[in-house]
C-alpha cells in the first residue's frame, strides 16, 4: 500500500482526530497528539508493531494499513482514566523492556511468529506486572475494536446494515457461521 | 422590555399558547391549529426540524470518533445525563447537559430533559400501552392519592383518534387490564418468545406475553404517507431521528402538521418564565418569555393556554407563576402544587440462558423490542404486602459467539467469523410507584438560573412498597423463568439508580374532582383558572405500571376538544 492511500486509511479511521501528514513523511513525530498522556514517537512505532501483530496484513488489510494502534491511542486518551493511562504507558515501557532484553533486532524486524509468542505469553500468564497485563489488554481490546468496527470489516466481513428494513422470526438455521451482524 | 403599543401588542396575541413543543405539546399545536386557532408554540431550546436537524441520522459505526462511546471527560461533567441509556455520541446532541441547566437534588434524582423543538419525543423508548380502569381506579379502591375524575369509558375514544393519527403497531390481545387499540400490525415474538408466551398462558391463568405495542410504522396507512412517513425500516436508530419517520415524534409528526396548517407560530429560544394573571378578568391573559438569545423579557397574549412543558418544568412554571390571588402558584389554593411526584420503577431485571431452540434464529431488528408482560398483580383485588404492582418487558435473543482469544491470522478470522451460540432471554421491571405528598418539587427561595428562573429543588424518594414491589418482581419472574426452563436465572437490582432515570417523573399538578386536593379538573383544566390547561406528565393523579406517553396524546387531544367547544360556547 502507498503513503497516499495509507494515511487516506488512516484519516478514514481517525475521523476527527489530528493529523500531521508531513510529520509522517519526516517520520520522526508523532501521528497523534495525545494530551492525556505522553507516548514519544519510537513507543508510537512499536505500538503499531504490536497492533499488526495482533492483527497482521494478510491476503486482506491489517492493523498498521487501518492505522489501528491510532485508533487505540485515540480511545485511551478520550475514554479511559487516569490509572489506566498511567498502567498502560508504564506497561508499554515494560514490554520495550522485554523486547530488548530477547533481542537485540527492533520488534519490528522479528518475524511474526516470534512476535506472536511475545505477545500469547504475555496473554496467557497471569504472574506479569499489573502494568503490563493494563497495557497488553488495552492494546488488544482496542484494537480488535478499531477492526470489528472498522469500514473494511463492516462491509466485507460481517455486514453491518443499517436500513435492514425486517424483522424476521423462525428463521431456520443451515449453518453456524452468522453471514451478517445485526446491531 | 418590548414596545408595547398596541400593533406590537396585536402582534403578540394569538388565540391560543402552547408551553413545550414535545409529546403532548405537539399535540395540543396539532389540535388546536387543527381546529383553526391561530397558535404560537413556545420552545425553551432550539429548533430541530425533521430531517435537517438529524445530524448523525445515516452514519455507520465506525464513521463515529470514539464508535458511539462518551469520553470520559464528558462522562466526568455531566454524571447525570451519562447515566442515561441513551447518551452516546449519536444522540448527545439532544440531551440536556448537566451544567447547562442546574437543579438541587434533596435526595439523588436523575433529572433527564431534551431542550429542543420534540422535546424527548426524539428520544422515547416509544412503547405505547392504553391505560386501563384497573388503573383509573386505583387511587380509589386502593386509598393512595385521589379519586382519578375520570374512567376509561371518558378516554377510550381519545385513545382511538391519536393511536390513528401516531401509528400504533401491536396486536388485539383482548386483555382487559391492557385494552387493545387501533393497530397496525405488531411485530412478531421471536421463537423463544413465543415459546415462553405459550409457557405462561399454560402455567398462569391471568398472565401474558404480548408483543410489545409501540408507535411505529409498522405498516403505514394513507394518514401516515400524508404526514410524509412512511414504514419503519427497522434501524432501531431512533434515538437519531428517524429520516423515514419510522417512529412517532412531534418532529415527523404533529409539529409540521401544525405548521401546515398556516395556523402556527413555532418560537424556540423561549424560556416561559410565568403565566401572566388578571385578577380584574379572572384567568390568565399571556405568558411571560425570556429570549435565551438576547435575554429580553416578551409578553404573548391567548384567550386559552397549554402547559405541556414536561412534567417537572410545568411544575415550576405554575410555581413561578405568583399573583395576589395566587401567591403559591396558578392554581394552587390547595397547596398541592408541586407534590404527590410519582414515577416508574425501573430498578430490577432477571436474565438467563435458554437451552435448545438452536435451529431458529431471527433476522433484521425489532422495532418493539420484544414481549410486554401486562400487570398481573393485584389487579382484581389486593393480593400482595404491597400496593399495585408491575409489567415488564421480556425480550430473547440469539448470542453469536467469536473465539477472541491469542492474536495474528487465527484471530483474524475467528473475528471474521462469528458463530451463533445459544439463546439468552432478559426481562426489565416497570413498576408503578405511588404518589405521596413527601415527594415533591418547589422553587429555591434564593438560586436562580441565568434566566432568573429559581432553581428546581427535588426531593424524591423510594419507599417500602417500591422495595417490596422490587422484590416481588424478582421472586415472579425469575419464577416463570425457572417453570420455562431457562437456565443459570441472574436476578439483579440494579445498583445506585436514582429516581428520574426513568424518564417518567409524573405528577404535581394532578387531575381530581376537589379543588381543595387537586390542581386540575377532568379536563385537564386548572380548578381556579378555567383558560389554562395542563396535559403532560404534571396532570398525572397516579402513574399506572404502563409507559405514559400514549396517554399524555390522548389527554391532550382530548382536552383541546373541551377548550375549543367551551371557547365556542363563549365560557372561556
Amino acid at each position: 500500500m502507498d503513503r497516499r492511500v495509507a494515511i487516506k486509511n488512516l484519516a478514514l479511521v481517525l475521523g476527527g482526530a489530528t493529523l500531521f501528514p508531513k510529520d509522517i513523511l519526516a517520520g520522526g513525530k508523532n501521528l497523534i497528539q495525545l494530551n492525556n498522556l505522553s507516548i514519544s514517537p519510537a513507543q508510537e512505532k512499536l505500538l503499531a508493531e504490536v497492533a499488526e501483530t495482533i492483527i497482521p496484513k494478510t491476503t486482506t488489510p491489517g492493523a498498521k494499513d487501518m492505522g489501528l494502534h491510532l485508533f487505540a491511542l485515540l480511545m485511551l486518551n478520550d475514554c479511559y482514566g487516569k490509572q489506566d493511562q498511567q498502567q498502560f504507558t508504564e506497561g508499554l515501557k515494560q514490554f520495550a523492556a522485554i523486547v530488548a532484553k530477547q533481542s537485540a533486532k527492533p520488534f519490528a524486524l522479528w518475524p511474526q511468529a516470534q512476535r506472536e509468542a511475545l505477545l500469547l505469553s504475555i496473554e496467557q500468564k497471569n504472574d506479569l506486572p499489573a502494568e503490563l497485563n493494563r497495557f497488553y489488554r488495552i492494546t488488544k481490546d482496542k484494537t480488535v475494536q478499531g477492526y470489528t468496527q472498522s469500514k473494511y470489516f463492516m462491509t466485507k466481513k460481517v455486514v453491518y446494515e443499517l436500513v435492514p428494513s425486517r424483522y424476521n422470526v423462525n428463521v431456520p438455521v443451515k449453518t453456524k457461521n452468522t453471514a451478517v451482524k445485526h446491531g | 422590555m418590548a414596545n408595547l403599543n398596541i400593533d406590537s401588542v396585536k402582534e403578540r396575541t394569538f388565540d391560543a399558547i402552547v408551553i413545550g413543543s414535545g409529546i403532548s405539546g405537539g399535540w395540543a399545536a396539532k389540535e388546536l391549529t387543527g381546529k383553526g386557532l391561530k397558535t404560537l408554540v413556545l420552545e425553551r431550546g432550539r429548533d430541530v426540524k425533521h430531517n435537517v436537524d438529524y445530524p448523525t441520522t445515516n452514519m455507520y459505526p465506525w464513521e463515529f470518533k470514539h464508535r458511539n462511546e462518551m469520553p470520559l471527560a464528558v462522562r466526568e461533567e455531566n454524571p447525570i445525563v451519562s447515566r442515561c441509556y441513551a447518551f452516546h455520541e449519536d444522540a448527545a446532541h439532544f440531551f440536556v447537559k448537566d451544567k447547562e441547566h442546574p437543579y438541587i437534588q434533596e435526595k439523588p434524582f436523575d433529572w433527564i430533559r431534551g431542550y429542543q423543538v420534540g422535546g424527548k419525543s426524539l428520544l422515547w423508548a416509544r412503547q405505547t400501552q392504553r391505560w386501563s380502569d384497573f388503573d383509573f381506579e386505583g387511587p380509589a379502591r386502593d386509598g393512595f392519592a385521589v379519586d382519578w375524575p375520570i374512567r376509561y369509558a371518558d378516554i377510550a375514544p381519545w385513545y382511538s383518534y391519536v393511536e390513528k393519527f401516531a401509528g400504533i403497531s401491536g396486536n388485539k390481545d383482548g386483555i382487559a387490564e391492557l385494552p387493545d387499540g387501533e393497530f397496525l400490525p405488531g411485530f412478531p415474538l421471536n421463537t423463544v418468545e413465543k415459546y415462553f408466551s405459550d409457557h405462561v398462558k399454560k402455567t398462569y391463568n391471568n398472565r401474558h406475553v404480548i408483543s410489545a405495542r409501540c408507535a411505529h410504522l409498522s405498516k403505514p396507512e394513507p394518514i401516515h404517507f400524508e404526514q410524509g412517513r412512511v414504514q419503519c425500516q427497522n434501524r432501531v436508530l431512533c434515538q437519531r431521528g428517524c429520516p423515514f419517520g419510522g417512529y412517532f415524534s412531534s418532529n415527523a409528526s404533529t409539529i409540521p402538521w401544525a405548521m401546515k396548517s398556516g395556523n402556527m407560530t413555532l418560537r424556540p429560544f423561549s424560556v416561559v418564565q410565568s403565566i401572566i394573571y388578571d385578577e380584574s378578568k379572572g384567568k390568565a391573559t399571556g405568558v411571560r418569555v425570556i429570549d435565551t438569545n438576547t435575554n429580553e423579557v416578551i409578553e404573548y397574549y391567548a384567550r386559552i393556554i397549554f402547559v405541556n412543558a414536561a412534567a417537572l418544568n410545568t411544575n415550576m412554571i405554575l410555581l413561578n407563576s405568583t399573583s395576589n390571588r395566587f401567591p403559591n402558584g396558578l392554581g394552587n389554593d390547595s397547596g398541592v402544587l408541586g407534590k404527590y411526584v410519582a414515577f416508574h420503577l425501573y430498578t430490577a431485571t432477571v436474565n438467563a440462558d435458554v437451552d435448545g431452540f438452536t435451529e431458529f434464529k431471527t433476522e433484521g431488528r425489532n422495532p418493539a423490542g420484544g414481549g410486554y408482560i401486562p400487570r398481573f398483580r393485584n389487579v382484581q383485588k389486593q393480593e400482595t404486602d404491597f400496593l399495585r404492582g408491575y409489567a415488564a418487558g421480556l425480550g430473547a435473543y440469539r448470542s453469536t459467539h467469536t473465539d477472541s482469544s491469542g492474536v495474528g491470522s487465527k484471530l483474524k478470522n475467528a473475528l471474521g467469523s462469528p458463530e451463533l451460540g445459544g439463546w439468552k432471554v432478559g426481562s426489565h421491571m416497570m413498576g408503578e410507584t405511588i404518589p405521596k405528598e413527601s415527594n415533591y418539587v418547589k422553587l429555591d427561595k434564593d438560586q436562580k438560573d441565568q434566566w432568573g428562573m429559581p432553581l428546581l429543588r427535588i426531593s424524591v424518594d423510594y419507599d417500602d412498597n417500591d422495595r417490596k414491589m422490587t422484590n416481588d418482581y424478582l421472586e415472579q419472574v425469575s419464577e416463570m423463568f425457572e417453570t420455562a426452563g431457562f437456565k443459570n436465572i441472574r436476578k439483579e437490582i440494579t445498583k445506585g439508580k436514582a429516581p428520574g432515570l426513568d424518564i417518567h417523573e409524573m405528577g404535581g399538578a394532578r387531575m381530581g374532582h376537589d379543588p381543595k386536593t387537586s390542581v386540575l379538573n377532568k379536563w385537564n383544566q386548572v380548578h381556579t383558572c378555567s383558560n389554562v390547561f395542563v396535559t403532560d406528565g404534571a396532570s398525572m393523579t397516579s402513574t399506572a405500571c404502563q409507559n405514559p406517553s400514549l396517554t399524555y396524546m390522548a389527554f391532550t387531544a382530548r382536552s383541546v376538544d373541551y377548550a375549543v367547544s367551551e371557547m365556542k360556547k363563549g365560557n372561556l
